[in-house]
């Protein structure tokens, strides 16, 4: 009997243990971003954590957050949705990873999750671009940022800073003395190099990175007289090396450190370099865009915010947190934090964005901004290419197009 | 056959039982699934069988042998510099010094701090402007009267890498050497000197003979450790600038990590571990020389 007994109470054990997890998930989301919700410094991990609180407090869901490194969201996602893995409910993501995202199946569409928000008919142009792909929503944006030009006013005379390759080599000589240089901006061996630094030339130039199927597509001339510049702006000093061989931080240091007459970073520039904000208010820093290679100037663009994977356990909670994300003065704040512009209506019209830094921000990401071409293998494929940019300008005798070629058939065997 | 008798012959069984699978779980089947995805590519998670493409891309990638070479190139720097100070040390300490414990302790610590953070500090010495190193040691290898950035440059990059590895290997190389120097009975030195035989004839003649076999195990177990070398390099240059600093394991770990190509990392792995095997051959054979010598 008492054998029995405990046989019996077993399995009741058994049966709560499979079923507790199952009760639990209906009450729980699980959120991947690259914030550190424990770092006070950031004011928008502060942001995230309050609203998460807030959340938690309003729904009575749990809010699982796990912080995953930027480069890495969306591959991380893809990867778990094909192995078929636990998939979180809501993960960041920038514009330039929604034609990878699905490419790899990795996110469902959000009009019927979203359709009767009405914040959603209030976000603008920097939105749709990003996320409504053949008529179907698979995003949902926050704000806007891009590449930027900053330059000190007094180092640049009437003329102002040259827009134009032609006057980039005009100036650059004058400004540039072995120990100051004509610019600074981060050139590394990182996907980010090439989409700041390299495509808007690359673009204005008529080239392309990818083809219509995400492949390799640049290997040609064109790209390679921008490899052919690049080299002009580092062998002759203009731009320091270390934009090369170093990372963010060693790019933006000649820039604080008094060394370099601009920096070519971007909205964000202002959360890493100390004042930059309230340099270009006073004046004392004016901004601009990027060099016109005959195609026109051109700035790198990215729209960021949040997609809902597909298989994710709660997507409507997940829904139910970006309903309480996109509230009008959190959007604003977000934005503001990272000093990008915010997609809805109601955030801009928050006064914070009416300072010269917004309005030029504004009004270049308008006139210049540019979203990058996509791949299904997007940052494997960028990184690959930057890593032959790092090489290319350490060693001039690289021949730039047979090397391009090179890597794209690298590229191509390994995904193709 | 008694009960007890099974029993016997099932107990020393039972008892490396577990160790046993352990093994299986943590080596062999990993070693096996490493195998199995070397002849497939992956794509985001979905697997294909392409047979041997992988090894046919391998033998065609100028990225492959240029690993291959810098692997080469990183591990003779390195096995120089071990050994030969590995060495001078070991037989410093088997003078008995007095204070032979305090120095050992001293070289020994590089070796209690964990690779990534042995890199790591290596990185910031020698960090553009503000490392203590770079500001040491770059104006005095500068050709032009500037600046000479170590981790911009190829060359300085493999030879901060390779400085960092020899100072955290040092002290492993020194006691293996150091505990061959103390099977030679310290006699055989006496009878020399009393022969007449200088400190040098006595070293080249009788010491070093004798410890040929440690020194020969102690240069394939570096060797071993320097092909499989990625923790220094992932934390100070991470394969750059370029390729120049992109090793045969480094690569791997890239493919896999990185570019999130298993297929071909797997590949590497297969190469590498039949470098691994041959290395580990040497290695037993020396031992086995070692004891017969013995």
């Amino acid at each position: 009997m008492k054998k029995h007994f405990y046989l019996f109470l077993v399995l009741l054990l058994a049966l709560g243990v499979m079923i507790a997890p199952v009760a639990a998930q209906g009450d729980e989301i699980v959120i991947w971003t690259s914030y550190d919700l424990t770092d006070t410094e950031n004011p928008n991990s502060v942001r995230l954590a309050e609203k998460i609180a807030e959340f938690e407090e309003v729904t009575g869901i749990t809010v699982v957050h796990e912080q995953v490194a930027w480069d890495q969201l969306s591959i991380a996602l893809s990867i778990a949705v094909q192995a078929g893995g636990d998939v979180p409910d809501l993960v960041e993501a920038g514009s330039q990873h929604i034609p990878a995202l699905l490419d790899a199946g990795a996110v469902m569409p959000l009009d019927d999750l979203l359709g009767d928000e009405d914040w959603v008919a209030d976000l603008g142009d920097g939105d749709t671009l990003a996320c409504v792909i053949d008529d179907e929503r698979y995003c949902v944006a926050h704000n806007v940022r891009g590449g930027m030009t900053y330059y000190r006013v007094d180092a640049f005379g009437e003329d102002g800073f040259p827009t134009t390759v032609e006057g980039w080599r005009e100036v650059a000589p004058e400004v540039s003395d072995g120990e100051n240089y004509f610019s600074t901006q981060f050139a590394g061996r990182s996907y980010g190099a090439i989409e700041i630094m390299w495509w808007p030339m690359i673009y204005s130039n008529g080239g392309s990175l990818f083809d219509e199927e995400g492949r390799p597509a640049w290997a040609t001339e064109e790209v390679a007289e921008v490899v052919e510049f690049g080299r002009e702006l580092f062998n002759n000093g203009w731009f320091p090396m270390l934009n090369v061989t170093g990372d963010f931080a060693d790019a933006e240091a000649p820039w604080i450190d008094g060394n370099a007459a601009s920096f070519r970073g971007g909205s964000w520039s202002a959360i890493f370099v100390p004042g930059l904000q309230d340099q270009v208010d006073s004046g004392e820093v004016a901004m601009t865009g990027g060099v016109d290679f005959g195609g026109g100037s051109y700035v790198f663009m990215v729209s960021e915010g949040f997609v809902v994977p597909e298989g994710a356990e709660n997507p409507e909670a997940a829904a139910s947190f970006l309903s309480m994300f996109f509230e009008p003065s959190f959007v604003a704040g977000w934005a503001a934090g990272q000093f990008g512009i915010p997609t809805l209506g109601a955030a801009y019209e928050v006064s914070e964005f009416d300072s010269t830094f917004y309005q030029s921000v504004d009004e270049i990401l308008g006139a210049q901004g540019l979203y990058m071409q996509q791949s299904p293998f997007y940052v494997e494929s960028l990184d690959a290419l930057a890593i032959a940019f790092q090489e290319m300008m350490l060693d001039p005798s690289i021949d730039a197009l047979q090397r391009l070629q090179d890597v794209a058939e690298e590229v191509e065997n390994r995904y193709w | 056959m008694t009960q007890r008798t099974v029993a016997k012959r099932i107990y020393p069984y039972l008892l490396i039982g577990p160790a046993v699978v352990f093994v299986v779980f943590v080596s062999l089947y990993p070693a096996l699934y490493t195998f199995y995805l070397s002849v497939h590519r992956t794509r985001r998670g979905v697997m294909e069988y392409i047979g041997f493409r992988n090894f046919e891309i391998i033998w065609e990638s100028s990225n492959f042998w240029n690993s291959i070479q810098l692997t080469f190139i990183f591990g003779f720097a390195f096995l120089l510099l071990v050994i030969g100070l590995g060495l001078a040390l070991a037989l410093v300490f088997n003078s008995r010094l007095q204070g032979n414990t305090l120095y050992m302790t001293i070289i020994f610590i590089p070796w209690m701090i964990s690779e990534v953070v042995a890199g790591v500090m290596w990185r910031w010495l020698f960090l553009p402007n503000l490392g203590v190193l770079q500001n040491l040691l770059g104006p005095l290898f500068a050709s032009d009267g500037g600046t000479y950035m170590f981790l911009s440059d190829g060359t300085g990059a493999m030879g901060v890498v390779v400085m960092a590895t020899f100072w955290r290997s040092l002290a492993f190389a020194t006691l293996l050497l150091l505990a061959g120097l103390q099977t030679i009975p310290s006699e055989l030195g006496e009878a020399a000197s009393i022969d007449g035989a200088n400190r040098w004839q006595a070293f080249r003649r009788v010491t070093w003979p004798l410890l040929l076999p440690t020194t020969q195990v102690t240069v394939v177990f570096m060797s071993i450790q320097a092909v499989n070398a990625i923790g220094m390099f992932l934390s100070i240059t991470g394969g750059g600038p370029g390729r120049a600093t992109e090793v045969l394991s480094l690569q791997m770990y890239k493919e896999a990590l990185q570019f999130n190509n298993w297929g071909y990392a797997g590949s590497l792995a297969v190469v590498m571990f039949f470098i691994n095997a041959a290395l580990a051959v040497i290695y037993i054979r020396s031992l086995q020389s070692q004891n017969a010598f013995d």
